[in-house]
């Protein structure tokens, strides 16, 4: 092997190693640790670095939560590094930027004070919150989500039994358009206040909400789709002898409903906007509660770590919802 | 009996408005076991012809009979195959032939259904397929697992409105001759309706060339290349020319009368 090679491959292997990332990867580490003790020491900035348990005294809270977090994406970037589909400097470009964003939270709190610390509180200060209130969190993650899966499933469920219905009976067509284009014209968050003000429960109102924010459109959404569908498409169904009902349970329904399964995502987000802003009117459990009870406690670092833990749910769910589509909708052309 | 009567057949669209008629006092009789290609200019009422045979549209004058009935609606003595919209999206190659399959005869077993529909599927070279999707099949495949469909129902009359349309010239050959084979190996010989816009598709498959000009029939020929055609054998024989001439003319004949209006 010539030298040129041999110095091309250690270089080739160099790079994966020390690159941009990693370096981040290795400072965040670092900063994580520095000037811990000083942090913890002081009674203002020590918020949920110190806990005190009454049976062994203070317990130090080193930033473990925050270098786990930094040591979960290091993680993924390897993985991705190594085996991913993406280019390596797609890769290499994302978690550079990744690692950018807490080196400078951190340092930007810490050591060059251009962040507020009270209304921004550094990054093993608001990971530490996960490891305190988690019971809460749980708790709070599946009062929401409760909520999320009877509205939208109601929501999508009626909404698609009714499109279909109007959808194919021009005549219910014409007499109700109008009347639902007037009620979808309004935003659910106009009228959620009103609505949760009225409800006996939180509970009772926030599925009511939801639901009309889900059911209206999803119910218009069918009723184009079945207009849409080529009359050759029904034509070829008459012809193998159906009836009008069974074309337009075993037709037309899975030609019109399942695109709207498409439409699931930003369905569910729509209801978690709804949801969340629901919550902090008037709830007393749920993910947005807990970041709205912080804030009126002026505690930012609870309501950091409650905005972060929305985020992670909700792109969990986006995830967990593309997995779902690609079992469910085999049979569409793939999306070039 | 399933030989079909067009008896003074008229039709239009939207019955109570002021549409002009598509097709006008059409007469015709297709013998039971029959093929026979509709073809003319497009727009000459071919598909809406084929509707009102299947029982998709009702005539606004006269009968379609089958045997000696009035067709008042779609039936599972007969079967359309369309250019495209045949098959269900959702479902894979093999589930359209159940489905089919059941439709045609709700008591069969869901065992019998299956194994019929892979047999069918066989004989159009797609066992292979059988669990594909429409969309992973290219566009002949999806064709001719519409005709195993269509020939799984086992329906006395089969309609196909331009089945090969939309196929590319080599593929459309292979299907053409899969259709003469498939028709002419059951033992039921079933009576085939066939809407085209290519002459020499309608020659090679037909017993009998049905010339239609805008609303009615212009010209009736009879074929009979008889059973076995060959295809080389076929096109180059002289009956072959002299009728594709006669065809051709006609088409230029509405060209003409186009130019003059
Ligand atoms: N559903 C329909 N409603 C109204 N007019 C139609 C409809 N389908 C076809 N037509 C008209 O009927 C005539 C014949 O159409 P068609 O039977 O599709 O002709 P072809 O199949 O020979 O091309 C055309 O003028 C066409 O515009
Ligand atoms: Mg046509």
């Amino acid at each position: 092997m010539s030298k040129t090679a041999k110095t091309s491959k250690v270089l080739n292997i160099l790079k994966y190693i020390i690159n941009i990332p990693n370096v981040f990867f290795v400072g965040a580490v670092g900063l994580a640790l520095y000037k811990i003790n000083e942090l913890a020491l002081d009674p203002a900035k020590n918020q949920y670095l110190i806990k005190v348990d009454p049976a062994k005294g203070v317990i130090y809270q080193a930033p473990w939560a925050y270098i786990a977090v930094l040591v979960f994406f290091e993680a993924l970037f390897l993985y991705r590094l190594f085996r991913g589909k993406k280019k390596f400097v797609n890769t290499t470009d994302l978690y550079t930027i990744v690692f950018a964003v807490f080196l400078f939270w951190d340092s930007g709190v810490k050591i060059f004070g251009i962040l507020p610390f009270n209304l921004l509180p550094p990054p093993q200060n608001v990971f530490n919150v996960f490891t305190l209130d988690y019971a809460v969190m749980i708790d709070g993650f599946f009062q929401s989500m409760f909520l999320i899966v009877v509205s939208v499933g109601l929501g999508m469920g009626l909404g698609i039994l009714c499109g279909l219905f109007i959808g194919w009976y021009q005549r219910a067509k014409e007499a109700i358009s109008p009347i639902i284009n007037l009620i979808a014209a309004v935003p659910a968050l106009v009228y959620a206040p009103y609505i949760v003000a009225i409800t006996p429960t939180f509970k009772a109102a926030s599925i009511i909400v939801i639901f009309m924010g889900i059911y209206f459109p999803t119910m218009m959404n069918m009723v184009s789709n079945v207009q849409a569908v080529d009359a050759k498409l029904i034509d070829s169904a008459k012809s193998l002898n159906m009836s009008s009902l069974s074309i337009l349970v075993k037709i037309l329904l899975p030609e019109c409903a399942i695109p709207i399964i498409g439409s699931l995502r930003i369905r569910v987000a729509t209801a978690f906007l709804i949801l969340i802003m629901a919550e902090t009117i008037g709830a007393n459990s749920g993910l947005g509660y807990y970041v709205k009870r912080w804030v009126a406690w002026s505690d930012y670092t609870k309501t950091f770590a409650g905005i972060i833990l929305i985020a992670v749910v909700v792109t969990g769910i986006n995830a967990l919802i593309a997995l779902f589509e690609r079992k469910v909708l085999k049979w569409i052309e793939p999306q070039k | 009996m399933s030989g079909i009567k067009l008896d003074n057949l008229s039709f239009r669209y939207n019955q109570n408005g002021s549409a002009d008629y598509v097709l006008e006092n059409i007469n015709a009789e297709i013998k039971e076991g029959e093929f026979v290609c509709f073809i003319g200019p497009s727009g000459c009422g071919k598909s809406t012809l084929i509707t009102l045979i299947e029982g998709l549209n009702l005539p606004t004058e006269g009968k379609v009979l089958i045997g000696d009935n009035a067709v008042t609606g779609p039936g599972s003595d007969r079967c359309v195959v369309f250019q495209h919209y045949s098959l269900f999206k959702w479902m894979t190659a093999r589930k359209n032939v159940i489905f089919g399959i059941k439709q045609a005869n709700k008591k069969i077993s869901a065992k019998e259904a299956d194994a019929l529909a892979l047999d069918y599927l066989t004989k159009v070279g797609l066992a292979e397929n059988a669990d594909k999707y429409p969309h992973q099949l290219s566009g002949g495949m999806q064709q001719r697992v519409a005709i195993a469909r269509a020939l799984a129902m086992n329906p006395d009359i089969l309609l196909m409105d331009e089945p090969f349309g939309a196929i590319d010239t080599k593929n459309r050959m292979q299907l053409q001759d899969l259709l003469l084979q498939l028709c002419e190996s059951e033992e039921k010989k079933r009576t085939v309706v066939f809407i085209t816009h290519d002459v020499e598709e309608a020659l090679y498959l037909a017993d009998r060339v049905i010339y239609m000009e805008p609303k009615r029939i212009k010209e009736d020929i009879t074929i009979d290349f008889g059973p076995k055609r060959v295809r080389s054998e076929v096109f180059a024989s002289d009956k072959y020319h002299h009728l594709r001439n006669r065809l051709v003319t006609l088409f230029y004949e509405n060209i003409d009368a186009e130019v003059v209006l």
